[in-house]
Formats: C-alpha cells, structure tokens, sequence
C-alpha cells in the first residue's frame, strides 16, 4: 500500500512544537499499540495564506511521517495554533472536532490514531499514589 | 405539561415532548429533540386557532415512531366545532412529523394552523440548570426553512425546520391556513434536521467515512434485528412480552459513536444517557451474549479504539485505561466537563478483559481476539501498573479531577455509595470489592486466550500465577470475621469498610469467593436484610445509610441481580439464582416487560408492587439486559469447547422454557427447560 518509510523531516525549529511533534512520530518506528490500524493520514495546516502538509502512513503498527500523500484515507484540517496547542498537550483532537476549529475528512477512526499519538498535558501527576505502604493483611 | 412524557428514540437522536406531543421550555422536565447531546429545539408546539390542543390517545407504535390523537378544546372553539388533529412523528436521525387535521363539522371552517419553534441549544448537563450560553442564538427565514442558529467561536449548531409546502414562515414558526369543506381533510409534513457545523459551514458527518452510508429503514431493519435474535416460547406468556421488548429496546439504543459510525453498540439510558459509556455498554454486551453477540463485537472494538495512551489528570486518563463516558456536546467540547473522553471508571478497564473472553467462548471470533491482544497487554497493565495506588496490589480509585471528577469510580457511582455500617465514609482512595473480583476475572480469562489464541504461554502461567495470589489475600484481606461476608471496600490503610452490601454478589460472578466462604455469601444474599423479595437489595437494611428510595444504597437493580444470579449459578446455586430471576422477571411484568434502572428496596409484602423511582432513566441498557442475563442462568446456559451446555433450573411460576436458535460457535441450538410436564 505504502512505500517505505521515509522520514526525511526537515530541519526543526525548537520553538516550533508542531514540527517537534511531527518530528518525535517520526522517530516511533513501530507501535504495537496500533497494530491493527492501517491508512493515510494527511494534514493541511492553515498558517496565513499558507498550507503546509504533514502526513502519517500507519502499516502493521509502522509509522512513518512523509511530507504528503496522494489519496490520504483521512484529512485533518486546522490552522497551525491549534496543532501547536495540541502538540504540547494543551487540547485534544476530538474536543477540536467538536468545537469546529478542525476539519475532518474521510476515516475519522484515524483521527483517534492521531489522538494516540498526541502527548497529554503537561505537568500531568497521574494516579494519586499513597506512599503507606501495604496496611491490610 | 402532562405529567406523562412521550419518548421516541433512535440511537443518538430522540425526543422527549407531552403527550400532545409539544415540547415546551421547562427545566425541570427535559423535553426537546435532542442528538449528539445536545437539545435542537426546546419549543416545539402545535395550536389551532390560537389555542393549544388536548391529547385524546397516544400511539407509540414503534420505538421510533409515534402518532398523537388530539382535539381542539372544546370550551374555548365553536361548541359545535367538530376537529381531529393526528399528528405522526418519527425518528430517523432527522425528526419527521405529518399534520392531519380533519373536520368532521357540518360546515366549512377556516383553521389558522401554527407550530411554533425555538431552539435554546443547551447542553445535555445544563437542561437542568438553565445555565446561562457562552455563544449566541438566533433564527432566520431562508430557502422556505426556519433554520435556529447557535453559535460560540467555530462551535455551530442549527436546526433545520423545513415544511413540505410552501407556507408562512416567520422567526417564531410556521403558520398554515387551513379551509376544511365538511369531512375534508388536509394533511402537511415538516422535516426537522439537526446538524452539527464545522467552520466551513458543513455538517461534521457529511465528510466523514460510514456517516454518509444510507441507513436501512428504521421499520426493516427492526424486523431482521428480531429475526436474528433467538425466540423465546413459554407457558408464562409475560415472559414472553418481556423478552420481546428487551431485544426491541435494545434496538432502539444502539449507538453510533462518532468515530465509528458503522457500529452499533448499546448506549446506557434515556434519557440522560444516550451516549457511550464503557461500564454500561460492557455489561449489557455480557448480558445480551446468548442472544445479540454482534452488540459486544461493537463494543469490544470501538472501547479498545478510544483505550487510553497518556496522563491526563482532568480526563482521569492513563494508559491501558478503559473509557468511562464520552460526550459530544458544547460542555466537552470547551473542556468545561471532561467527557472527551472521560476515564474515571475503575472497573470499565478489567471489565472489558472479562467481555473479550465471554465472547470469544459463546462465538469463537479468533480474528477479532487476535486483533485485540495490545489492547489486552494495556488492559492488563493499567491494572497493575496504574490501578494498584498503595503498593498492595489491589485495584483502587481517587480521583484527581476534583471539580468535575466522579469521587466514586465503581458501578455505584453516587457520593454516598461506599460506607461503614455507622454510615461513615472512608477516605477519598477506595478499593471495592468487586474491583478485586473483576481484577481476579480479567487475569483468569486472559490466561485462557494467551494461551489458546496469543501463543504466549509464559504470560498465561504468570496471569494465572498473579490471580490465584490475588484470590488468597483477598479472601483474607476483606474478610468481615463479626458479619461473615466480604467487605464493601478497603481504604488506602487496609481499614474494611464493613457495610453489607450487594457488591458480594458480584464477587461469586468472578470466581474470587474461596468455596469455603460461599454459603455464608450466599445466605446474606438471600436473607431478610438483603433480599426485599424482589431482588438484593444495594445496601443491606439495617446500615447506617441504609434508605429504600437511595439511589445505590437500598434499592434494587436489575442489572446488579442479574450478575448476582448468574454468580450464584457458578458456584452452584441453583434454586437462589432462581429466586432472583422470579423476583426481577415478576417485578417486569408490573412495568410491561421494562425494567426501570431501579425500584425501591421495600419489602415485597409491604408494597405489593415494585416500586420506580422518580428519576429512573427508562429504557436503560443494563436493566434491558438483565431478563436476557436471567433467562440464561434459569437455562444453564455455558459454552464448552465448541458446544452449549445446558442446565436448567427453572422458578415455580414458569412451567416449561424453550429458548430456540441461540447463536454460536456451535451454530444454532436450542435450550428447554421443564418444572413440570406441559398442559
């Protein structure tokens, strides 16, 4: 379906979280958990007048990041603030599909891939462990 | 507003009007049309020359479909005036509704005719509350439609009214005017569409994959849904009623999430709860496995999508993690609930481990399982990495959205589920029962399909290793020496939260009760302060927060007998799960084979009849399943290998049983079960 991987990700700018983002993807290789996901996803990010593509190819829990694809199974469309909120885990994608700042186009099942693939905020604690250690028994 | 609400539902969008079928602002009632939780008008109603009208019958045909018999006030037209107003309306992801109006005066009439609409676009969480909207409504007159317009940044809800022919439209509503020759009749349609915008001004499920699918015809595709499903033959003819209006509402609840539009998996209730949650979708797919396997198929797949991958502390998500509610309105959307999706369910994550292997057993689907083995391994190790709060090994709730949070993330998700006997709460980090017996399930089970489809034996020694270790300690742990039952919960420091409660129940489903201990289960199960006569109650009577009207402490549910029977069923307990059965399956009967969520916990001979509480949600998905999960355990029913087992042990009232075509890996096969000789 795909050819192989490439990662030929341009040069990143530290301050760029979206390139960070696209950039840290490319670097998964595989993924067992999206070993039964498979398609073509395509970004168009909105930056002014200019649209830029990303896009992800997800192959037997392969991930490879290339700059475009032709006859992508899934679009996602939004403008570069929005893809820079949530490469630093300051949204997420299904409330930015629900609010209407993005554009969904095709297989939506592959928007939740990406939502995998996003990282949770920042400064996130976790479970509330408690230190006392095993009290009953 | 009549106190008596019509619902028609389909899925994800239904309506909830009076019984002339008009929907008013009120809020405290939550009539509307709403979808993709969210109300897409909140006025809705009909008059005839000015006046309102009265509702003569109602016909709620189908679950989708509903037609109003209705009649001019008399005191206020023409004394002599002589009117019929038929209005049908029906549900198919858009709100479809026919006007007939008949004169059956001796002369002619003029009627001027008027649906007047407004839209307050609330959110499911804010009917309640008549919250203030952050964004802006308003109407306009376009195209011959009256489209209701809310708007907050890119968010873009509007409902569409279209009338049929071309008519008088203004802002408020829709005029018609009628002139009706006598015994003339005049009849008029109107389509209402709710959409959900996306910035460039289109409906979201417009570009998305399966949402553009044209839908079988609601009515067909009811007939083949009960075509496939086993039926039922019985010399208690009430039984039958039941089971037919459970395979019917659990038709009407299917839900097609967003994400995966193709599915059909069973949402929780109407109609709070016509969304995806993964503790209810979970069990009533357990309870619906004889009968519906495809619902579980559904679930299993879309829940493993959505598992959790990250730390999200609003959300309460962590990785492996199983969903707890996901919701499409404009309060998860602004991140002001967090139910995109939210994760605080304790019990959803194990639960979902336990449905892999009950489906793969009854249908022998190893491509699904297969597919699902790294959402297993992530079940697995929430369980021990991210469930286990204290070191201890035991799974435990906290939570840490503290706002919005739920601070109970078991079933009994209420504040004041989980006390003391004196009626104390414990500490916020709780670990119930149940979790445990769940826990002890899903590591079981896992081991069996490790084995027999993951190739990984290794990983099913351990899983059974880590199980028989839990049941151990646990059987010490929580053990009530002065009460002889398990404890509800333990907190953070081992304290037994010593309430008796119906959580035991469940404890028997799993397997975790050391047989020595199950007749002493088993005799507080069936006994006077659990057992109202009905069903076992949530909390025994007798503990300090003990109330027969309380939500999860002192009420009946269906669903909770029906794993509480088939619990007792595996440790043998023939004639007490039979008990149960009859309790809830009589108890049915009194609701015309609708089990409400749940009924009060008064005696059986005090009150005669079950007893509904004021704000059940009905239909609910787990009490839809709870008769389907009974009549399994009163049949026996197991698979084994690649055959059906059966063994039946029927209640007094019902002679004989024939459940017939009940799908599997085996096929089809037929179960009987007999107490005395057919007359």
């Amino acid at each position: 379906m795909c050819a192989q991987p490439e990662s030929r990700h341009p040069a990143v700018e530290p301050s760029d979280p979206t390139a960070r983002l696209f950039e840290r993807i490319s670097r998964l290789g595989r993924v067992d958990a999206l070993a039964e996901v498979e398609g073509r996803l395509r970004f168009d990010i909105h930056e002014g007048d200019r649209v830029e593509h990303q896009a992800i190819i997800v192959h037997r829990g392969q991930i490879s990041v290339v700059h475009d694809v032709d006859d992508p199974d899934c679009v996602v469309d939004a403008d570069k603030a929005l893809f820079d909120r949530m490469a630093a885990g300051h949204s997420n994608a299904m409330t930015a599909l629900l609010r209407g700042d993005m554009m969904v186009t095709g297989d939506v099942r592959l928007l939740v891939l990406l939502e995998r693939l996003l990282p949770g905020p920042a400064g996130a604690h976790g479970p509330r462990r408690t230190s006392r250690s095993k009290g009953a028994g | 507003m009549n106190d008596e609400l019509v619902h028609i539902l389909d899925g994800n969008t239904f309506v909830v009007s009076d019984e002339c079928g008009d929907i008013d602002p009120d809020p405290a009632v939550p009539t509307g049309l709403f979808s993709y939780d969210t109300r897409f008008l909140s006025t809705w109603t009909l008059t005839v020359n000015g006046e309102r009208l009265q509702s003569l019958a109602v016909d709620d045909l189908q679950y989708f479909e509903a037609r109003f018999f209705l009649s001019p006030d008399l005191s206020v037209l023409r004394p002599n005036s002589r009117i019929s107003v038929i209005r049908h309306r029906w549900i198919h992801s858009k709100m479809e509704e026919r006007l007939t109006v008949i004169n059956y005066d001796q002369r002619t009439v003029r009627l001027r005719v008027r649906l007047e609409a407004g839209c307050d676009f609330a959110d499911l969480f804010e009917v309640k509350d008549s919250v203030k909207k952050h964004g802006d409504c308003h109407a306009v007159v376009e195209d011959g439609a009256l489209i209701l317009v809310y708007r907050r940044g890119n968010f873009h809800r509007r409902t569409v009214i279209r009338p049929e022919a071309p008519t008088r439209i203004d802002e408020h509503g829709i005029d018609y005017e009628v002139d009706l020759e006598p015994q003339q009749s005049w009849e008029t349609a109107l389509v209402v569409e709710p959409h959900v915008l996306t910035r460039a001004g289109h409906d979201v499920r417009e570009q998305l994959t399966g949402h553009d699918r044209p839908r079988a015809k609601t009515g067909s595709d009811l007939t083949d849904w009960l075509a496939r499903a086993p039926r039922l033959r019985t010399d208690r003819r009430q039984l039958e009623n039941t089971y037919r209006r459970s395979i019917v509402d659990l038709a009407a609840l299917r839900f097609a999430p967003l994400t995966a539009p193709d599915q059909g998996l069973p949402a929780a209730g109407l109609p709070w709860f016509m969304s995806i949650f993964g503790r209810d979708s979970i069990f009533t797919s357990l309870q619906a496995l004889p009968f519906i396997p495809q619902l579980a198929a559904a679930t299993l797949s879309l829940l493993g999508s959505l598992q959790g991958s990250r730390l999200d502390d609003f959300r309460e998500e962590e990785p492996g993690k199983i969903l707890h509610e996901f919701r499409y309105g404009e309060s998860a959307a602004f991140a002001e609930q967090p139910h995109s999706p939210y994760f605080g369910s304790a019990d959803a994550t194990p639960l979902y481990v336990i449905l892999m292997d009950e489906y793969h057993r009854w249908t022998g689907d190893d491509h699904l399982i297969r597919r699902l083995e790294q959402r297993a391994r992530a079940a697995l190790n929430w369980i021990d990495e991210y469930a286990d709060l204290t070191g201890n090994w035991y799974v435990y709730y906290h939570r840490r959205n503290d706002e919005t949070g739920l601070i109970n993330q078991c079933w009994k998700d209420s504040w004041d589920s989980i006390s003391y006997r004196d009626g104390r709460l414990p500490g916020p980090a709780r670990a119930t029962c149940e979790l445990q017996g769940y826990a002890y399930d899903a590591k079981r089970r896992a081991a069996r399909l490790a084995r027999e489809l993951w190739n990984d034996p290794g990983w099913a020694e351990r899983l059974e290793g880590e199980a028989a270790d839990l049941k151990r300690r646990f059987n010490q742990d929580f053990w009530v020496p002065d009460g002889g039952y398990f404890a509800l919960a333990l907190e953070a420091d081992g304290s037994k939260v010593d309430a008796l409660s119906s959580n035991i129940g469940h404890l028997l489903w799993s397997g975790i009760v050391d047989s020595s201990r199950a007749q002493a289960v088993v005799d507080h199960l069936m006994g006077p302060r659990l057992f109202s006569g009905w069903g076992v109650r949530t909390l025994a009577a007798g503990e300090g927060r003990y109330n027969p009207v309380g939500y999860h402490v002192g009420t009946v549910w269906p669903f909770d007998n029906s794993f509480i029977a088939w619990g007792l069923r595996r440790y043998g307990y023939k004639d007490e799960a039979a008990r149960i059965a009859q309790g809830i399956l009589e108890s049915a009967e009194f609701f015309e084979g609708r089990l409400p969520e749940a009924f009060a916990g008064y005696d059986r001979e005090l009150t005669r009849y079950p007893v509904q509480l004021p704000a059940a949600c009905s239909p609910q998905a787990w009490s839809t399943g709870a008769p389907l999960l009974l009549l399994r355990t009163m049949l026996g029913l197991e698979p084994l290998g690649d055959h059906l087992t059966v063994d039946p042990a029927l209640p007094e009232p019902i002679g004989w049983l024939a459940l017939l075509d009940i799908p599997g890996r085996w096929g089809r096969f037929d179960a009987f079960g007999l107490t005395r000789e057919p007359v």
